[in-house]
C-alpha cells in the first residue's frame, strides 16, 4: 500500500514509537497516583514528553503543555475558555469542524475572514478588516484540505495590535513547520499527536498561554482535598488518567522530528507534493489545487467528470490510501468552491519515497484515463 | 537528616527536581504526607541536609519555591523550618 493519508493520521512512523507504546503498557502505571516504581516511571515519561514538546515549540515552561486526547479536545478546551454565547469570533475561511462546530454549539457570533486559496496577502487583509471588532480570533495554520499555509505570524501581529486573543489550530503544521509559541504570542495552540508529530492515535497537545477553563473535572493526583479543580497547569486541564502509552509513543515521534528538523521534513514533503502536482496537472479534466509558495504537503484534486468518492474507491482497490469528501471542513470547500463534490486529498509523509509518489501518480492517471474512456 | 520541600503538583516537583539535578544536587521525589501538605495528594522534593540551603536558594531564584519546608530527623520527627 502507498499511504497518502497522513493528513488524517500518520500511519507511517518511526519503529521506536510502537516499541515505546508496548514498553509503556508493560511497565508503566499512572503519573501522580503513587510513588511506586511503575508510577514514577510513567511520571518521568510524561514529564520528558512535556518538556520535549515545550522545547520543540518554544514554550517557556513545561507545565504550559497540556496533554489531550486529540486536537479536537484541545480546541474545545481553548475555545470554551475564551468564548461564550454572543462572543464575536473571527475565523479563517479554512477552518475544520473541530473549530466551527464548537463555535456554533456555544452560540458565538462568527465572522469568516474569507480569502482566495493560496493568497496570503488577501488573508491578512481579510483578518485586518475583522479583528478590530472581534473578541477572539481562531486561525488554521495549514488547511487540512488544500495545504494552504496561512500567514499566522502576520495575523498574530494584528491580534497583538488590537489586544485580541488568538487560538491557532496547528493540526496540519505541528512537526512539519517550525512553530514558536513565544514568537506567535497566541493564547493557545492546539495540535494532534498522531499526525505530523508521529505519535499514536489518542494523543493531542494544547500549548497554553493561560490556565484556561477545564472541559473535564476529576482526579488530578494533586490538591485532592479541594472540591474545585486546581488553578494551575497542567493539572487544571488534565483530569483523569493520562494516556501514558500514547504519550510514551509521542515522545519518540518528537525525538525523531528533532533529529530530522521540521524544515527538512517540510522541504521533503513539499517536494513530494510538487512531484505529484506536476504529474497530475497533465491529466485532462483534473483540477489540481497547488501553489509553489504557500502549500505544505497536502494536495487536493478533483475531476470534472469523476466523483472524488469513486476515484478514491478505485485508488483503494489499487493499493493507494487517500481520502475523499469534505474532510470535516465544509467551510474550506465553501471558500474554494468545491462544496458540491469535495475533493480527493493526497497527503505526504517523510516516510514516502519519490518512487512511491511517482507510482501513485501513474496509477491515478491510468485510472482516470480508463474511467473517462469507458 | 533530610529536608522535604513541598510542591503544589507532581509536575512542579519534577521541574524542581530536574533543576536541582542540573545544579549538581541529588534529589528524590516523594509523595508528601497529608499532615504536611494539608492538601490531600501532593508531592515533595527530598534533599540531604547539607544541600538544603543551596537547593532552596536555587528554587527561590527560579520562582519554584511554592510550599513549606520540613526537616525530617533520623528518628522520624518532623519540624517545619523557615529558610
Amino acid at each position: 500500500m502507498i499511504y497518502l493519508d497522513s493528513a488524517a493520521t500518520s500511519l507511517l512512523k518511526p519503529k521506536s514509537v510502537s516499541r515505546a507504546v508496548a514498553r509503556a503498557i508493560d511497565t508503566m502505571a499512572s503519573p501522580g497516583r503513587g510513588a511506586h516504581r511503575a508510577a514514577m516511571l510513567a511520571a518521568d515519561t510524561v514529564f520528558d514528553c512535556r518538556s520535549a514538546v515545550a522545547e520543540l515549540f518554544d514554550v517557556p515552561e513545561p507545565e504550559q503543555v497540556v496533554f489531550t486526547l486529540n486536537a479536537t479536545h484541545a480546541l474545545n478546551i481553548a475555545i470554551r475558555s475564551l468564548a461564550s454565547r454572543g462572543s464575536r469570533v473571527t475565523v479563517s475561511g479554512y477552518e475544520h469542524n473541530s473549530v466551527m462546530r464548537v463555535l456554533y454549539d456555544l452560540g458565538c457570533d462568527v465572522s469568516v475572514a474569507e480569502s482566495p486559496l493560496f493568497d496570503e496577502d488577501a488573508a491578512v487583509t481579510a483578518f485586518r478588516r475583522l479583528i478590530p471588532q472581534s473578541d477572539l480570533v481562531i486561525c488554521n495554520h495549514v488547511s487540512n484540505v488544500f495545504g494552504f499555509i496561512l500567514p499566522i505570524k502576520r495575523i498574530s501581529e494584528i491580534c497583538a495590535e488590537y489586544g485580541v486573543p488568538l487560538i491557532i489550530d496547528a493540526s496540519q503544521s505541528a512537526g512539519i513547520t517550525k512553530i514558536s509559541f513565544t514568537e506567535l504570542g497566541a493564547q493557545y495552540i492546539a495540535m494532534p499527536g498522531h499526525k505530523g508529530l508521529l505519535g499514536p492515535q489518542g494523543t493531542g497537545v494544547l500549548l497554553c498561554g493561560d490556565v484556561g477553563r477545564p472541559l473535564l473535572c476529576g482526579g488530578t493526583g494533586s490538591d485532592s482535598i479541594n472540591e474545585k479543580m486546581p488553578d494551575y497547569l497542567p493539572d487544571r486541564l488534565e483530569a483523569g488518567t493520562h494516556n501514558v502509552a500514547g504519550i510514551a509513543g509521542l515522545r519518540e515521534g518528537i525525538r525523531y522530528i528533532k533529529s530530522m528538523g521540521e524544515e527538512r521534513i517540510c522541504g521533503y514533503e513539499t517536494m513530494l507534493c510538487g512531484i505529484m502536482a506536476d504529474r497530475l496537472s497533465e491529466v485532462e479534466g483534473l483540477t489540481v489545487y497547488r501553489s509553489n509558495r504557500s502549500q505544505a504537503g497536502v494536495l487536493s484534486v478533483r475531476h470534472k467528470r469523476i466523483d472524488p468518492e469513486a476515484l478514491c474507491g478505485m485508488l483503494g482497490e489499487h493499493g493507494i490510501a487517500a481520502r475523499c469528501g469534505l474532510h470535516c471542513a465544509p467551510l474550506a470547500h465553501r471558500t474554494v468552491g468545491t462544496l458540491d463534490t469535495g475533493t480527493l486529498r493526497l497527503s505526504f509523509s517523510p516516510f514516502l519515497s519519490k518512487a512511491n509518489v511517482i507510482e501513485a501518480a501513474n496509477t491515478i492517471t491510468r485510472l482516470i484515463n480508463s474511467k473517462i474512456h469507458q | 537528616m533530610r529536608y522535604l520541600i513541598m510542591c503544589r503538583s507532581l509536575t512542579y516537583a519534577q521541574k524542581a527536581a530536574r533543576l536541582l539535578e542540573r545544579n549538581g544536587i541529588n534529589v528524590g521525589i516523594r509523595r508528601a504526607p497529608q499532615e504536611l501538605s494539608g492538601a490531600g495528594c501532593s508531592y515533595s522534593v527530598s534533599v540531604r541536609a547539607n544541600k538544603a540551603i543551596k537547593a532552596v536558594e536555587i528554587l527561590r531564584r527560579e520562582n519554584l519555591l511554592q510550599g513549606r519546608i520540613f526537616e525530617i530527623s533520623t528518628d522520624g520527627s518532623v519540624k517545619e523550618v523557615i529558610m
